[in-house]
């Protein structure tokens, strides 16, 4: 199942972007938390995927993904 | 408002269906005597609990780390309050809230051990744990200790009121992974459940993220009126039975908590009566996160009905966040006005602050606060036309806002006026978040109207004023620009821990691109760049000069381009230097007395045209046309000019004399010229000074055959100018590995291996080890031939 970010951005800027794996597949809820990423739900875990803005902004997103109590798997940063 | 929930110097009163578990229990008692014992975890796993029940037992102090802690001798201080006379031990909860100067504290606090702390933490804090465990100075309780065994899960499960088989409980605790919260989530999902066999079944086979699965169960299985009060009490972090009502309409809040406490549904009691409670953090995410999903609309609402009870209860800080978060058309205009100073210190969003002020500009209080969040945009006319009208008035707001004229104009002296009647002693209290945006805009505006003594001064006076009412905004823009000062000041470790501490604190809460920022981001470049690690100064100088044009900081703005010249110059890069350059050379001239410093503090400029860039780059030009006489008179004018030398200027000029001296055949007064300046560069870190083109080989080299103290260093600094002397040779059939580099860089020292071990962190036996192995790939057999072989091959 996968969940698209809305807006798709103009591909002449160049956005660097990541891809963050959780355990487990996450609930409509908590998926909206994450609204800034693409959403790629496959068994026994979700893979988060999108442009982020700047070390501050991963910083933010892995601290939410800490206060949710979710098991982070890998974070990489997409060539 | 009781005070109690500022200051929790008992441990929290134990949630419901509670075990003993004396496996910890005697692990602590075994730790405890060691100067720190860690339990850290993420949330959920029970650390609170089993210290608290165990801190109950042995009669150990506890304090939970608040914003204030922040200030470093504020925890120290609330540290030794707690304590009793005759346990020496204290539970420090929540330790990763640490950052900075709080975080400072207790490393020394720990490392001299007279009391044992046991820290709770959702990560490990930064508190050299490495070395501390190797020291045998760390006691360790993590997660995979955390986990309830088989026996434990069951016991819970059971004082819970539940009856289930062996097997079911094996399961639970198998998918869970001995969670705690997940076996509290699961046991309260099977409440009332007939069937528990489907519950079991269901989650062991079941893929979903274990807590959203379970607080989903959870909610799922409540009645709705029980559903409908947890998501609305959720926008809140911590509840009372009114507030509650406030929030659900009802009337029956404070019941409904006390039951649902009393159910462990994951609200801790904050104080005896039993009136204020508050969500486990985990389990809030999750409600919050449901209630923005299933009713967007009503969050902002909620949020509206928050900030009026609290502001009407006491608690006007808190009811501030509330009143931004239900934004606009929500009526909670009059509160923000209220709480205008609130809005100056609390770091909310400007773009927001300027939004929602807006809607009422006929009211001079919110104007102000407008005003405040115009400045930190940099929009300079915005936040004066938004003052016109608040100038006019008396008292504090009209005081406050000829302070934000003033420093909107950058003048101090106007600044000090405005302060000047605000802090007057024979006076009404003025409020303390006023008192602290009071000196705060003070010393910003001489930071900025280049008067860096003063500024010095009055923001670390600001500091402590913020700390004491939490204000985590001033406290940046005070560590921020402090650590600007320390930096031009040449003290490069106070700079970087300045600067450290500001940038933990700028990139946790969001404000990375503010001018604070871009001064502490801009000063741990420049520590960078005089230490030699010129990677990590571009890519700091890159976060200052984001941060410099997204507050349209202009001071902050030059000070990171004459960083940038220094560091294109470095390496080559004449274009862009000549580039940066022009424009540098038109903003400098008129930029202050900081500036100044700080770009005496970079060193001297290696571009600059003869007879310009000041006396080191002067002295500099001798020495290379030969003439070290010249060279020598002119840095000694440098020590006898009637104000105080900078210190890298000072540095300079030793390395200068030296080289001098050396070439003139004086070569003991050499060494001791060169002595001064490895004690002074050896303290801050220095290395920039030596490897600026100036011919230091040779002395270098024989610095090492004397009785130096400096021995590991002058190695480095000669690997340093091999390095850039060009690449070395590819000789050896196998390379050296790290290690062997690191001994192999220390064999030309009079260090012994026991010496060099030390150096190392090793023992003897590996540096013998390494040398032996070192010894085979050069093909030598003894220490001189190795290092002649060594520096044959260019390896150092």
């Amino acid at each position: 199942m996968r969940r698209r970010h809305p807006e798709r951005r103009d591909p002449s800027i160049v956005v660097v972007k990541y891809e963050i794996r959780v355990r487990g597949r996450l609930s409509d809820a908590v998926l909206d938390r994450f609204d800034e990423l693409d959403a790629d739900i496959a068994t026994e875990e979700t893979v988060l995927q999108g442009p982020v803005g700047d070390q501050a902004a991963l910083h933010g997103i892995l601290d939410r993904v800490r206060a949710l109590g979710l098991e982070l798997l890998e974070v990489r940063r997409l060539p | 408002m009781s005070s109690v929930l500022e200051r929790r110097l008992s441990a929290p009163l134990l949630p419901p269906a509670t075990i003993e578990r004396p496996r910890l229990h005697e692990a602590l008692d075994g730790f405890c005597e060691r100067p720190l014992t860690l339990v850290s975890a993420p949330a959920g796993w029970g650390k609170t609990v089993l210290l608290a029940s165990w801190s109950a037992i042995r009669g150990a102090a506890w304090l939970t780390v608040a914003p204030r802690h922040l200030d470093g001798a504020t925890l120290l201080a609330d540290i030794d309050a707690a304590l009793a006379p005759t346990a020496p031990m204290v539970v420090l909860d929540d330790a990763h809230l640490l950052r900075g100067d709080g975080l400072a504290a207790l490393r020394d606090l720990v490392a001299d051990g007279e009391i044992g702390v046991l820290a709770a933490a959702r990560f490990d804090p930064d508190l050299r744990l490495g070395r501390m465990r190797l020291a045998g100075r760390l006691g360790e309780i993590r997660a995979a200790d955390l986990a309830f065994t088989h026996d434990e899960a069951a016991g819970l499960l059971a004082a819970m009121g539940l009856a289930l088989r062996a097997d079911q409980v094996r399961r639970l605790v198998a998918r869970t992974e001995g969670w705690a919260a997940g076996l509290r989530l699961a046991g309260l999902s099977l409440a009332g459940e007939e069937d528990p066999e489907a519950f079991v079944a269901g989650f062991a086979g079941d893929d979903r993220a274990v807590a959203d699965y379970l607080t989903g169960e959870v909610l799922d299985t409540q009645p709705p009126s029980v559903r409908d009060f947890l998501l609305r009490t959720s926008v809140v972090e911590r509840i009372c039975g009114d507030l509650a009502d406030a929030l659900t309409g009802r009337r029956d809040g404070a019941l409904v908590l006390e039951r649902l406490a009393r159910d462990g549904m994951f609200l801790a009691p904050l104080d005896r009566p039993r009136r204020w409670y508050r969500y486990h953090g985990l389990f809030r995410e999750h409600l919050t996160a449901r209630l923005r999903l299933e009713r967007p609309a009503s969050e902002r609402g909620l949020h509206a009905r928050a900030g009026a009870w609290l502001a009407a209860n006491g608690r006007p800080g808190d009811a501030v966040a509330h009143a931004l978060a239900a934004g606009d058309g929500a009526g909670c205009d009059e509160l923000l006005a209220d709480q205008w100073p609130e809005l100056l210190t609390g770091g909310y969003d400007a773009d927001l602050v300027v939004a929602i002020t807006d809607r009422r500009r006929d009211d001079a209080r919110l104007a102000v606060a407008a005003a405040s969040a115009c400045i930190e945009r940099g929009d300079r006319s915005g936040a004066g036309a938004r003052l016109e009208q608040a100038l006019r008035h008396d008292g504090d707001l009209g005081s406050v806002a000829a302070l934000l004229h003033a420093r909107a104009n950058g003048d101090a002296a106007a600044a000090r006026r405005a302060s000047v009647r605000l802090l007057a002693p024979n006076r009404p209290a003025l409020p303390d978040a006023l008192r602290a945006v009071t000196h705060f805009e003070l010393g910003v505006t001489e930071f900025a109207d280049g008067l860096p003594d003063a500024a010095y001064e009055r923001l670390e006076g600001a500091r402590a004023l913020a700390a004491d009412v939490g204000a985590e905004w001033i406290m940046l823009g005070c560590s921020g620009r402090t650590a600007a000062l320390e930096a031009a000041a040449g003290r490069l470790s106070r700079a970087e821990t300045a600067a450290r501490s500001a940038i933990a604190t700028a990139e946790r809460r969001g404000w990375h691109r503010s001018a604070p920022a871009a001064w502490a981001y801009g000063a741990l470049a420049a520590v960078h760049w005089q230490r030699d690690e010129l990677r990590d100064a571009e890519r700091r100088c890159d976060a200052a000069a984001i941060a410099a044009h997204a507050s349209a900081d202009g001071q902050a703005l030059v000070a990171t381009r004459v960083l940038r010249v220094h560091l294109a110059a470095a390496g080559g890069d004449v274009e862009q230097s000549r580039g940066l350059l022009r424009a540098v050379d038109e903003d400098l001239p008129r930029s202050g007395a900081l500036l100044e410093r700080w770009v005496e503090a970079l060193g001297p400029a290696a571009w600059a045209a003869p007879g310009q860039g000041g006396p080191i780059a002067a002295a500099t030009a001798w020495l290379q046309r030969g003439d070290p006489l010249a060279a020598l008179r002119r840095v000694e004018r440098i020590a006898q000019g009637d104000r105080p030398a900078h210190p890298v200027s000072c540095l300079h000029a030793l390395v200068i004399t030296a080289v001098a001296r050396h070439s003139l055949g004086r070569a003991d007064e050499a060494s001791r010229a060169l002595e001064q300046a490895l004690a002074i560069a050896s303290g801050e870190g220095y290395r920039r000074p030596f490897l600026g083109g100036l011919p230091l080989r040779r002395l270098l080299e024989r610095q090492l055959y004397r009785p130096s103290a400096y021995g590991p260093l002058v190695a480095e600094l000669l690997e340093a100018l091999e390095e850039r002397a060009g690449p070395p040779a590819a000789g050896l059939l196998e390379p050296l590995s790290e290690r062997e580099r690191a001994v192999l860089r220390l064999l030309p020292t009079l260090l012994s291996y026991t010496e060099i071990a030390g150096e190392l962190f090793v023992g003897v036996n590996t540096v013998k080890t390494h040398i032996k192995s070192i010894y085979r790939k050069l093909d030598v057999g003894s220490r001189r031939d190795a290092v002649v072989r060594a520096r044959a091959l260019r390896l150092i």
